[in-house]
C-alpha cells in the first residue's frame, strides 16, 4: 500500500471577501455532474425527471431544486446537477436514476462555484454582465450562461438563505476562476 | 484684476468656498461652479489660444459645445488635457492651466502664426508642402505635428482606474431639461423602468439657466422637485454626470459616467464608467445649442453666446461683464438682456439684425434695429464694437445669439439625416432614427417651454402604452413661453477683417469662400478642406453658420446645401474609458493549471499558450541561459525521470452508444476496432482535407472515449466535434463535454517513470509491461483511493505515462511525485524541453500542423484509412495534396555541427539562386539536441523522403544565414521505438 496521500485543494484557496452590502465565498463542498440526454431519450428523460425530481427538465434559462440537488440547464439537452455531497456519490445516485437515458460526466473539479450574497450583489454583477441580472428581472431559479470579462460563467439566482437579501451562484471554469474572482472584487461594493 | 463678478442668486453653494488655481494664480469659487463660471467670477475671460493662429480666446459657452475654453486639469501623470472648462465641475484645490501656447498665455510666441494668416488659409497644407517631396517626412510633417494639437498628454501611464458596466431599462431618457423630466415623470409614474441620463452634475438642463416659472415655482426649483420625485421611485434611476454619447444597434446606448472627475480626492473609485445601456425605447431630450453670428474679429475673449451669459448670471450668479451689449437675430437674445438687467447687470445696447421686433427692451437698454457689428477692438478682452453704421460702442462683454440649433446628434447615429426647418432656422431630426427613439422638445425643433413639457408627456405616454405600463395621466405643469421669433442672419460682411465661424479650428468666412472657389462645395468636402466642425467640439457651434455661409455663397437654400451628420461619440470619451478595466495582464483572461503555484515556487519561466500560462523551463541556481536549463531537463528526463504538466491539453469526453462510430468518423485513421483499455494516435482533417489537429484518444469503455487535443486547438476541435454531432450526424447517440479543466494531468517520462508510479498507485494495479503495455489506458486509484486515469503514451519517445487526477488533487500530486521521485532525480521539465524531445523524436506539432499541410506532407498517408469514410476524405485525395513529388516532413542536420538551424529558413539546392522559384520547402521546427550535441530540425522538403542523405541549403535571408544541411529521418532518437515499448 502506498504511503502517499493527496489533499484536495480549493481552486481559489477558499476565497472569501466581504464589503458593505455584499459577500463573496468560494463554495468548495459542491459536486457537479453534467447530465446529457441520450439521443432519442428525451421522453424517457422527462419521465425520469418527474419521477426523481418531481418536475420536467429545466428550460434553458431555469434551474430547479429537488431535495439536496439543484439542476440547471447548461447546454443543448444538458443539465448540470449540483449537490453538497462527494462527486462519486452524486454520480452514482444519478446513474441509478437516469443511467438509461442520460450520460453523466463528473465536472466537480472543472468548475468553481462562487456564492455572491448581499443587498448590493447586483451592483457587482452589473459591472460584468451583459445579461440583465437585476433581481426584478432575474427571479430566483433563473439561470444565464454568459461571459464576464471574456470568462465563461453560469449565473443562477438562488433563494436567499436566512438573513440574506440577494443570493447569486456563479459557476466558472477552474483554470480562469482566479481572473473571475479578480473581476468580481474589482467591482462595487468590493472596490469603489 | 477685478476679483468679484458675483451677483445675487444662483444655484451655487456660497457656504462651500473652493480654492483653485489657474496658471498658478490662486482663485476662489463655490461648490456648484464650473471652472468656467469660477474663472468668470474672478474676471478671467481669456483662457486659451486658438489652434492655428494662436489668437487669444475666451469662454464662449456654458456647456459641452465649448470650442475655446479647453484647459488642462491636474498635474503630472494625472494631467488631463483638452477639458472644457464649461463642464468641469469645480472642486477644492483644482489645478488648471491653459494650453497651446509657447511662453505665457498672455504672450504666446506662436501668435506669429496670426501674422502669417494670409498664407495659412484653408488648404494651405495641401498647397504649401508639395515640394521638395523629400522634405515632407523629414521636415514638414515633424514640424507640423509639433505645432499641431491643443493640450498634451503627460506621457506617463494613466494612473486612473476606469470601468465598464451594463444597465437595462424600458425607457432611456437622454437629457433632463423640461422635456426629459416630464418624459421621465410620466414614464416613471406609469411604472416603466426608466433611466434618466444627464450630462450635467445637476438635473434640470436648461431649466437651471432660466428664470421661467413652472407651476408657480422657479424653473430650477421645479426641476429639483421633479428630480426628487423621480429619485424616490424604485423604478427610476437617475444618472447625473452621464453623457449618452452614442446610439448603437438594438436599443443599446453608450454612456460615460464621470464618477470622480469632480472630487478633490478620487479615493479608490474608478474615474469614469462606460455604460452600455440596453433600452426598449429612448426619448431624446437633448435640447438645443446656441450658435454665434460671424462678424469681424468676433473671436475676442468677452464675446460670448447670449444664452451662456444668461446662464452664468442665473445659475452661477456671475456677471460676465459690467457693461454688456447684446447682439441677436432672434428674441432669445432679448431674454438675456432682461435677465441681466433684473440681476442688476448693466445692459447698454441691444443690437438686433432685424428691422423691427415686438420685443420690449429692459429699462436702460438702447435698441438698435437692423444693426450689425463690423469689427471689434480689445487685446485679451473685447472693449469696443464698431457697427456697420460706423458707430462705436464701448463694452466689456458682448452676448451674441444667432439662434438655437436642435441637438440632433444622436438621431444621426443610424444614418438619419436632419432636414432644414425654416420656422426655427435649424436642422431637425429626420430619416432613419435609431429604432425606438422619440425626439422631444427643442431637440426636435420644438423651442418653447410648453411644447417641451407637452412633448415629454406625450412621448412617455405613448411608450408606456406600447410597453404595457400603468395608465396614469400626467398633466403638464403651468408654464409660460418666451415668444419665439428668428430672422436668420449668419454673418455680417466684414471685408478683409476676418470673421470666425469655427473658433476651435480657426475657420473663417473667408476660408469657406475659398473652399467654394476651389470647388469644394459639398458639405462633406467643405468640412474636410477647411476643417470646419472637426476636433473636440465637432462644430457644435460652428456647423450651421458655416453651412449657411456656404449656402449664401453658392446661392442655394439650406435645404439644398444640407448638413453633415454625426457619428459617436457626441462628446469626447477617454480611450481609458473604452479600455475599462481591461488593461495590463487583465486585457484578456489567464488560464492557470492546478500546479501553477507550485511551478512559481520552482521559479518557472512561463509562456503564453493561448490563454494558458505554461511553464517553459525551470531555471536552477547557477543557470544563466535558458539553454542550460532546457538541456539539463532533457538529459535528466532521457536518463532517468522527468515530469511535465500537460493539463492544458484539450480533453473531451465522448460518450454514448455511438461514441466509437463518432470517433471513427472524425479521425482519418481507424478507431472502429480500438479495444477497451487502449489508446491510439489520431489524425483529424478539416473538410478541405488538410490536417486540423492530432492527439491521442483512449477507449475507456465501448461507449466512452477520451480524446486529447493540442493545447491551442482545444476550442476549435471541440467546436468542430459539436458541429459534426449536431449538424452532420444528429442520428448518432453521442454526448460531448470538455473535461480540460476537470483534470490535472502529468507526463512522467524516462526510464524510471514506471518505478515512480509503482510508489503511488494503490495495490492491485499491475504496471508491468505485459499488463500495461505501450498505448494502454486504465482507470485506477492512487495514494490511497484517489480516482485517476493512466495512459501509457509518450511524446518524448521515452518510457512514459500520463497520469490524470481530478484537478483538486493536482497540486498535491505534483508534490507527491516530486517527493517520491527524488530517488530518481525527478526533474520538472517545461514546454521547451518537451519541444526538444518531440523534435528529437520527429513528432509534429503546431509548427507542422499549420493548416497548410496534408497527411501526405506529414508522411502520415497510412493514416488515411481506405476502408471507411471520415471528415476530409474526398478533399484529402486532391492531386496537389497527394502528389508524389510534393513536400514531405523530414529531419535536418547541419553539415557543420557548429551551425545552428533557424526555423523559417527555406531550402534550396546547392548552387540554386536564392529565389522563390527554386524553393524546396521550409524549416518548421528547430532545437538543440543535447543528446546529439547538434542543432536539429524538422522541415518540409519537396520529395524529401526520396532524398535522404542529400545535402541541401537552409537559407534564411531574414537572419542572413545560408548553411548546408543533410536530409535525414525525422526520428533522430530511438527510431525503432524500443524505449517506448520497454
Amino acid at each position: 500500500m502506498t504511503e502517499y496521500r493527496l489533499n484536495a485543494a480549493a481552486a481559489l484557496g477558499h476565497a472569501e471577501a466581504e464589503a458593505s452590502g455584499a459577500r463573496l465565498v468560494e463554495d468548495t463542498d459542491m459536486a457537479l455532474i453534467a447530465m446529457t440526454t441520450r439521443n432519442g431519450k428525451a421522453r424517457a428523460m422527462a419521465t425520469a425527471f418527474n419521477k426523481h425530481f418531481g418536475c420536467p427538465p429545466p428550460a434553458a434559462t431555469d434551474a430547479v431544486t429537488a431535495g439536496s440537488m439543484t439542476i440547471m440547464a447548461s447546454a443543448l439537452d444538458q443539465v448540470f446537477v449540483t449537490a453538497a455531497m462527494p462527486p462519486q456519490k452524486l454520480e452514482q445516485t444519478l446513474a441509478a436514476a437516469f443511467g438509461s437515458c442520460a450520460t453523466l460526466t463528473d465536472q466537480s473539479d472543472g468548475w468553481v462555484r462562487l456564492v455572491l450574497t448581499g443587498a448590493r450583489a447586483h451592483d457587482t454583477l452589473e459591472r460584468l454582465s451583459m445579461v440583465n441580472l437585476h433581481p426584478a428581472h432575474f427571479a430566483p431559479g433563473s439561470v444565464a450562461r454568459t461571459v464576464f470579462e471574456h470568462i465563461n460563467v453560469i449565473v443562477m439566482r438562488d433563494k436567499p438563505k436566512r438573513g440574506e437579501t440577494l443570493r447569486y451562484i456563479m459557476l466558472t471554469p477552474r483554470s480562469s476562476a482566479e481572473d473571475l474572482l479578480h473581476a468580481l472584487l474589482e467591482s462595487p461594493p468590493f472596490r469603489e | 484684476m477685478i476679483s468679484d463678478f458675483r451677483i445675487k442668486g444662483g444655484l451655487i453653494d456660497r457656504k462651500k468656498p473652493l480654492d483653485f488655481s489657474f496658471n498658478g494664480a490662486m482663485l476662489e469659487g463655490y461648490a456648484g461652479d464650473t471652472l468656467a463660471s469660477a474663472l468668470l467670477a474672478n474676471g478671467i475671460h481669456m483662457v486659451g489660444r486658438s489652434f492655428k493662429y494662436h489668437r487669444p480666446r475666451g469662454i464662449l459657452s456654458a456647456g459641452v459645445e465649448e470650442p475655446n475654453a479647453l484647459v488642462t486639469i491636474g498635474t503630472g501623470a494625472d494631467q488631463d488635457p483638452n477639458i472644457r472648462a464649461t463642464v468641469a465641475e469645480l472642486y477644492d484645490k483644482m489645478v488648471a492651466s491653459s494650453q497651446n501656447h509657447v511662453g505665457s498665455l498672455g504672450f504666446d510666441l506662436m501668435a506669429v502664426n496670426d501674422l502669417l494668416s494670409p498664407v495659412l488659409a484653408a488648404g494651405f497644407y495641401y498647397k504649401t508642402f508639395m515640394w521638395p517631396a523629400a522634405f515632407w517626412e523629414k521636415l514638414y510633417e515633424p514640424v507640423i505635428r509639433r505645432a499641431a494639437g491643443l493640450g498634451a498628454l503627460s506621457g506617463a501611464d494613466d494612473p486612473s482606474r476606469y470601468d465598464k458596466g451594463y444597465r437595462h431599462c424600458d425607457l432611456l431618457v437622454i437629457g433632463s431639461g423640461a422635456a426629459g423630466l416630464m418624459a421621465a415623470l410620466a414614464a416613471g409614474r406609469a411604472g416603466l423602468e426608466v433611466i434618466l441620463a444627464e450630462q450635467d452634475f445637476i438635473m434640470g438642463g436648461r431649466l437651471n439657466a432660466e428664470t421661467d416659472l413652472i407651476d408657480g415655482q422657479p424653473a430650477a426649483k421645479w426641476a429639483a422637485n421633479a428630480a426628487a420625485e423621480l429619485a424616490a421611485m424604485e423604478n427610476v434611476r437617475l444618472m447625473p454626470r452621464t453623457t449618452v454619447y452614442g446610439a448603437y444597434d438594438h436599443g443599446v446606448y453608450g454612456a460615460l459616467e464621470r464618477i470622480t472627475d469632480h472630487r478633490a480626492d478620487p479615493g479608490d473609485a474608478p474615474r469614469q464608467v462606460l455604460w452600455r445601456i440596453f433600452s426598449k425605447r429612448a426619448v431624446l431630450a437633448a435640447g438645443s445649442i446656441e450658435r454665434p453670428i460671424a462678424f469681424g474679429q468676433n473671436d475676442r475673449p468677452g464675446i460670448m453666446l447670449a444664452g451662456a451669459v444668461r446662464e452664468y448670471a442665473n445659475r452661477y450668479a456671475v456677471a460676465a461683464g459690467q457693461n454688456i451689449t447684446v447682439f441677436t437675430n432672434n428674441n432669445d437674445g432679448w431674454r438675456t438682456a432682461h435677465d441681466l438687467t433684473a440681476a442688476g447687470v448693466q445692459v447698454g445696447t441691444i443690437i438686433d439684425t432685424r428691422d423691427a421686433t415686438d420685443m420690449t427692451p429692459p429699462q436702460g437698454a438702447r435698441v438698435i434695429n437692423n444693426g450689425g457689428i463690423l469689427k471689434t477692438k480689445g487685446r485679451g478682452r473685447v472693449r469696443q464694437l464698431t457697427l456697420t453704421s460706423g458707430e462705436t460702442i464701448d463694452t466689456d462683454c458682448l452676448a451674441v445669439s444667432g439662434g438655437w440649433s436642435p441637438t440632433v446628434h444622436l438621431t444621426c447615429h443610424h444614418r438619419g439625416r436632419p432636414v432644414w426647418n425654416s420656422d426655427i432656422a435649424g436642422f431637425v431630426p429626420a430619416g432613419e432614427l435609431p429604432p425606438g427613439m422619440i425626439v422631444v422638445g427643442a431637440a426636435n425643433g420644438r423651442m418653447q417651454l410648453t411644447e417641451a413639457l407637452a412633448d415629454g408627456i406625450a412621448a412617455a405616454t405613448a411608450i408606456a402604452g406600447d410597453l404595457g405600463g400603468r395608465k396614469v395621466t400626467t398633466k403638464a405643469p403651468a408654464a409660460e413661453d418666451w415668444p419665439f421669433a428668428i430672422s436668420p442672419c449668419w454673418h455680417v460682411p466684414s471685408g478683409k477683417v476676418r470673421a470666425w465661424l469655427d473658433f476651435q479650428n480657426d475657420v473663417t468666412t473667408k476660408d469657406v469662400k475659398q473652399a467654394h472657389l476651389e470647388g469644394f462645395r459639398s458639405v462633406e468636402h467643405l468640412k474636410r478642406y477647411t476643417t470646419l466642425g472637426m476636433a473636440t467640439d465637432q462644430g457644435k457651434t460652428a456647423n450651421i453658420p458655416g453651412l449657411a455661409v456656404m449656402a449664401e455663397i453658392s446661392g442655394k437654400s439650406m435645404d439644398d446645401v444640407g448638413t453633415t451628420i454625426f457619428r459617436p461619440p457626441y462628446t469626447p470619451v477617454p480611450i481609458g474609458a473604452f479600455a475599462g478595466r481591461g488593461r495590463g495582464q487583465h486585457f484578456m483572461p489567464t488560464r492557470k493549471t492546478p500546479t501553477h503555484g507550485w511551478a512559481e515556487e520552482q521559479n518557472a519561466v512561463f509562456v503564453e499558450a493561448g490563454l494558458w500560462k505554461r511553464a517553459q523551463w525551470y531555471p536552477q541556481a547557477g543557470e544563466t541561459h535558458w539553454r542550460q536549463s532546457v538541456d539539463r531537463e532533457v538529459i535528466a528526463t532521457r536518463s532517468s525521470l522527468g515530469i511535465c504538466d500537460v493539463s492544458t491539453l484539450g480533453k473531451i469526453d465522448i460518450k454514448g452508444k455511438d461514441a466509437r462510430e463518432f470517433v471513427n468518423r472524425v479521425y482519418s485513421n481507424g478507431f472502429a476496432k480500438l479495444p477497451v483499455g487502449k489508446v491510439r494516435y489520431g489524425l483529424m482533417l478539416r473538410d478541405d482535407g488538410f490536417v486540423m489537429d492530432d492527439g491521442t484518444t483512449a477507449c475507456m469503455a465501448d461507449d466512452h472515449f477520451i480524446m486529447t487535443t493540442t493545447t491551442a486547438n482545444a476550442g476549435p476541435v471541440y467546436r468542430h466535434l459539436e458541429f459534426c454531432r449536431q449538424g452532420l450526424w444528429p442520428e448518432l447517440d453521442v454526448a460531448l463535454i470538455s473535461t480540460t479543466d476537470q483534470v490535472a494531468q502529468f507526463a512522467l517520462a524516462g526510464p524510471n517513470s514506471r518505478r515512480l508510479l509503482e510508489k503511488i498507485v494503490d495495490a492491485g494495479f499491475d504496471l508491468s509491461n505485459a499488463a500495461f503495455p505501450f498505448m494502454a489506458a486504465a482507470e485506477l486509484t492512487i495514494c490511497g483511493g484517489v480516482a485517476a486515469r493512466l495512459f501509457r503514451i509518450s511524446f518524448s519517445g521515452e518510457l512514459a505515462y500520463e497520469l490524470a487526477v481530478p484537478a483538486r488533487y493536482g497540486d498535491a500530486l505534483v508534490r507527491v511525485l516530486m517527493d517520491a521521485g527524488e530517488e530518481f532525480n525527478i526533474t520538472p521539465y517545461g514546454t521547451e524541453a518537451l519541444n526538444v524531445m518531440r523534435i528529437e523524436k520527429g513528432h509534429p506539432t503546431a509548427n507542422e500542423l499549420n493548416g497548410q499541410t496534408s497527411a501526405h506532407h506529414l508522411g502520415m498517408a497510412k493514416l488515411l484509412s481506405p476502408s471507411k469514410d471520415f471528415i476530409g476524405r474526398i478533399m484529402a485525395s486532391r492531386d496537389e495534396l497527394i502528389r508524389p513529388d510534393g513536400i514531405r516532413l523530414v529531419g535536418l542536420k547541419p553539415v557543420n555541427p557548429a551551425d545552428m538551424l533557424t526555423a523559417g529558413a527555406h531550402f534550396l539546392d546547392r548552387g540554386a539562386p536564392s529565389r522563390a522559384a527554386y524553393d524546396l520547402g521550409w524549416m518548421s521546427s528547430v532545437a538543440y539536441s543535447p543528446l546529439l550535441a547538434s542543432s536539429i530540425g524538422l522541415g518540409f522538403v519537396r520529395e524529401g523522403h526520396d532524398r535522404m542523405g542529400e545535402i541541401i541549403r537552409a537559407v534564411d535571408l531574414v537572419r542572413g544565414k545560408d548553411i548546408e544541411v543533410e536530409i535525414t529521418s525525422a526520428h533522430f532518437v530511438d527510431p525503432e521505438g524500443r524505449r517506448l515499448h520497454d
